[in-house]
């Protein structure tokens, strides 16, 4: 059924010139957009997420899942060409890339990248297809209970991995499940942290918050710098010769290394490719006979970290559409682009719409081979692309945002809560605090109210419910552990060194 | 001076959230607790209603806050002054700031402008100084910035109404 779909919905996409054309548009905004240094994924998916709203959800998610793996691979045309990487995901490319673009071997490295990005796309995808649905099949089983654990544990496990500390996270992201409440509560009608405004009775939508929050607090942020020139690009290393296929599929351990490594360590909910990419790069440094090669241009540096990231966002997608909890940012503005669309990400969508999925699917792997074709036509081109000037592109942006918070609900009221979410972005990041937990709160907030609630019924008003579901409590006891985990292992930490002291003749 | 320095170190800045989190708690739970339709289903019958899990959220970010606050309250007190050396400043320049604030003032301005003018109008009026003001702040000459700034922003304003109006109909 859902293969069936997947060949019914690709061949329907080559079919459709409008297809074929968003398709293409999202990969080359992709590219531009992740190899920009200061516009992430995140950013270029949520200022780009407007554009889909008058599209069908099969052509929507297309255009978003193009815009999404082009941009991973774009982050590393930056990392390598001027050692500054264009996404978070890049971070560990640069240590290597750019040492061999240094050494005149630029385009060498940008193929690697370029050919282990898409392999690690491929197996992500193939993972995605091979465990979603089973984990969708077990969640079916789910009730209310272990729904509620799921949305607490995804939210500690969101607010974990967010830089700074656990309980930051969590703070923000409890100001994002009280943005989650605003409006009128859907059992009973009665509104909440309203504060009389007609404009939040309605409530707050994803999609404004994540425009703000990843997109204009970016521009408040960077605006100032953007006076600063970025170095330019030697031209005369993209004219180096490109690997030969030979080369190219010696590196095939690197890059299956890499894939595993990055699909599992994406699957886990707020892991993300920052922290599969550096994880590949320290095995693939076990791996080799010479780490000392490691840093200074070594081709596996470069590979493993590049097929991790991009096997990756198969495995991010993986928490999102089983159980509707966002494997990261960049899912959590995807989501957004779902719930626009009337579709709630969760073990549901496989049983009433298989038919989207199979279109999902299509959809990733074409963003796969349209990146890889693109990427290679478009790589003697690539130093224009980092002469755009950041200040021009900040402006534009900034009007995106406008325009774009509009026209979710042609309402102007949504444009004030995506400026509100720009300057709550702004503070928050002054305060170094992070801001995805806030998206996060406003995703799982729903889900948690209506389970816990639901629950409680079932318990006919008693919290003993939950101790009857040996999944929910494994889930709260692993919750309760993330919270602890950072408090108390400096006490171990010191309690440990004390004993060797006092052990210590 | 130096509190405004030392507002930038930790100290400060668990101060300055642990503020922001119980500042969010006090005004939420007043909302909560004088919402009296809100308040009357809590407890009532087997559904614990719309004000649970807001209160379990609040008090949450009220305990939090508090912790914060009296964190930084104590590093503020206990930290000898010379420990602000190896605590490194992370506050932007004051024109990052002044940069953000008049942005966001000129963003909040334009969609009253749009209502007024038009999108193409009001979205090039809004970018030109922008676009002018950064370009010149490169080091390019006056008229040389003019120029480039006002033609970028026809051209940005041109490029989002023929996407936005002219190709997705929405009506702005």
């Amino acid at each position: 059924m859902l293969i069936d779909s997947f060949f019914t919905s690709l061949l329907a996409t080559l079919a459709s010139p409008w297809g074929v054309t968003l398709a293409v548009l999202g990969t080359l905004l992709g590219i531009v957009l992740g190899a920009l240094p200061g516009v992430s994924s995140t950013m270029a998916l949520a200022i780009l997420l407007p554009l889909s709203f008058g599209m069908t959800p099969e052509l929507a998610i297309l255009f978003l899942l193009c815009v999404f793996v082009a941009s991973v691979y774009g982050g590393s045309i930056s990392a390598i060409l001027i050692n500054i990487p264009g996404t978070p995901g890049a971070i560990v490319t640069q240590l290597d890339g750019h040492p061999l673009a240094r050494q005149g071997r630029a385009k060498e490295a940008l193929v690697y990248a370029l050919v282990a990005s898409s392999v690690g796309g491929v197996i992500g995808l193939a993972l995605l297809v091979l465990i979603a649905p089973l984990l969708a099949s077990v969640a079916m089983q789910f009730r209310s209970p272990e729904f509620t654990a799921i949305a607490v544990f995804g939210l500690v496990l969101l607010a974990y991995a967010s830089p700074g500390s656990t309980v930051r996270g969590l703070l923000v992201g409890a100001i994002g499940l009280l943005c989650g409440m605003v409006g009128f509560d859907a059992l009973t009608d009665v509104s909440r942290f309203t504060f009389d405004s007609r404009s939040l009775q309605g409530g707050i939508e994803l999609v404004p918050l994540c425009v703000g929050l990843f997109g204009l607090a970016e521009v408040l942020r960077h605006l100032h710098a953007s006076r600063q020139r970025r170095p330019d690009v030697d031209m005369a290393t993209l004219h180096s010769p490109a690997p030969k296929l030979g080369a190219l599929a010696k590196r095939w351990a690197s890059m299956l290394r890499g894939s595993f490594i990055g699909a599992l360590v994406g699957a886990i909910p707020a892991a993300g490719s920052a922290i599969a990419v550096a994880i590949a790069y320290a095995q693939e440094m076990r791996f080799s006979r010479r780490p000392e090669r490691f840093g200074q241009g070594a081709v596996e540096g470069v590979v493993a970290p590049e097929a991790a990231n991009s096997s990756s966002i198969g495995g991010t997608l993986i928490p999102m559409m089983t159980l509707g909890v966002p494997g990261d940012a960049i899912t959590a503005v995807l989501m957004g682009s779902l719930l626009i669309h009337g579709l709630r990400p969760g073990p549901m969508l496989f049983a009433e719409n298989p038919g989207f999925v199979g279109s999902l699917y299509a959809g990733f792997l074409l963003a796969l081979l349209l990146t890889l074709a693109l990427g290679l036509v478009l790589m003697r081109w690539l130093p224009w692309i980092l002469r755009i000037p950041s200040h021009m592109l900040l402006i534009g942006i900034a009007l995106l945002c406008v325009v774009g918070a509009y026209a979710i609900r042609n309402n102007m009221a949504d444009v004030y809560i995506m400026l509100f979410f720009g300057a709550v972005g702004y503070g928050l990041h002054l305060l170094s605090l992070p801001t995805a937990p806030l998206a996060f709160g406003l995703i799982l907030g729903p889900l948690l109210e209506e389970n816990l609630r639901r629950s409680l019924l079932l318990g006919r008003g008693s919290w003993e419910v939950f101790l009857h579901s040996p999944i929910a409590m494994g889930l709260f006891g692993l919750s309760l552990l993330a919270i602890l985990l950072p408090l108390l292992a400096p006490l171990w930490v010191r309690l440990r060194e004390d004993i060797k002291r006092v052990s210590a003749p | 001076m130096r509190f405004l320095l030392r507002l930038g170190r930790t100290p400060g800045r668990d101060l300055a959230c642990g503020l922001l989190f119980g500042a969010v708690a006090i005004v939420g739970l007043i909302e909560v607790t004088t919402n009296a339709r809100l308040m009357d289903t809590f407890g009532r019958g087997p559904d614990p209603g719309p004000a649970l899990l807001p209160l379990i959220v609040l008090s949450f970010l009220l305990i939090g806050g508090a912790a914060l606050l009296l964190k930084g309250l104590a590093g503020w007190a206990f930290t000898p002054p010379e420990a602000d050396e190896n605590d490194p400043i992370e506050t932007p320049p004051p024109s990052q700031h002044l940069h953000a604030a008049a942005l966001l003032a000129s963003l909040v301005v334009l969609p009253v402008a749009i209502s007024w003018l038009g999108f193409l109008l009001a979205s090039a009026l809004f970018a030109a100084p922008w676009l002018v003001w950064l370009e010149y702040r490169r080091g390019v000459g006056r008229r040389r910035a003019l120029l480039l700034g006002v033609a970028v922003a026809a051209l940005l304003a041109i490029a989002l109404h023929v996407v936005f109006v002219t190709l997705l109909g929405i009506a702005i």
